[in-house]
């Protein structure tokens, strides 16, 4: 690639050294007050984070307690447990295996549709 | 020392701003023309580089890293558009002759008067020493383009700079 020599030299003389004390200071005080702002924000999002589950560790906890004791449940009493028909059954004869079977259909359903 | 930096390391980065500042500050400043404006760019080049400096997988790389990053501000600014006059006060510290600041003066004044595109691939091309094809590559602009924004922006710029011939020993070097 040709250069003008003119101009050439012009941008090598106007490419003078300056010098940098008072715009790196700028920059690193910049770059403090970045972190400062960093750790703040992790310092209160840790306190958020904290006070959520403070608050609702007891909800979250009776909700989990809630779904152990109904999902396994039985839909149909079956008189003989020990049965090979029930033990092959079991799986799917509870509240959980009929939310799964709905949400599967529901999901086919949908990539069905749209 | 850029591995230094990259792993967070303060007083590394700080090592680096100050090898590079003149260098970026220079580029900001043929390219806008407004010296405080060009600061406050650089500032915004080498922030974003103590964010973006981890993304960095060859610190062998730094310089082109730095230059693109400073190219893309320098984009980003063209596109929000933003009035040179809202700049920040003037801290020109320069220490240079009163020659090398006239002369840095007239060449901006006259680079100002170029198109945004074609200054860019001027300075690119003669601050930088970059191809054309490496300025396309920078810019996204195609090579052509490139081509003619430096081959009509060198005649302007010497036309306007023709008082300067003879003056820098052109003739004797040429």
């Amino acid at each position: 690639m040709e250069r003008d020599p003119l101009l050439q030299k012009l941008f090598d003389i106007a490419n003078h050294d300056l010098p940098g004390e008072v715009f790196l200071a700028g920059i690193m005080a910049e770059i403090d007050a970045l972190r400062r702002r960093a750790i703040i924000a992790w310092a209160v999002a840790g306190l958020l984070l904290a006070v959520a589950a403070w608050l609702l560790t007891p909800v979250m906890v009776g909700t989990v307690n809630a779904m152990s004791q109904v999902l396994p449940r039985s839909l149909i009493e079956i008189d003989r447990p020990t049965a090979m028909i029930t033990q092959v059954l079991s799986p799917l004869n509870s509240v959980a295996a009929v939310i799964a079977v709905t949400v599967l259909v529901m999901v086919l359903a949908y990539r069905r549709i749209f | 020392m850029v591995r230094l930096a990259r792993n967070g390391d303060r007083q590394a980065f700080s090592e680096l701003v100050s090898r590079r500042q003149a260098w970026i500050r220079n580029l900001m400043r043929r390219n806008c023309g407004n010296v405080a404006l060009a600061d406050d760019l650089s500032q915004q080049v080498f922030l974003q580089a103590w964010r973006t400096l981890p993304q960095l997988r060859d610190p062998a790389r730094f310089g082109p890293w730095l230059k693109r990053l400073a190219v893309n501000v320098w984009l980003q600014q063209r596109r929000r558009n933003d009035p040179v006059g809202e700049a920040g006060e003037i801290h020109d510290e320069t220490v240079a002759t009163v020659d090398t600041a006239r002369i840095a003066m007239d060449l901006d004044a006259a680079l100002a008067t170029l198109a945004d595109d074609a200054r860019l691939c001027v300075v690119l091309a003669y601050h930088e020493g970059m191809t054309h094809d490496e300025i396309a590559a920078l810019t996204d602009m195609p090579v052509g383009t490139v081509k003619s924004h430096i081959r009509r922006g060198t005649l302007r710029l010497r036309e306007q700079l023709a008082a300067y011939a003879g003056a820098t020993g052109e003739t004797q070097d040429a």
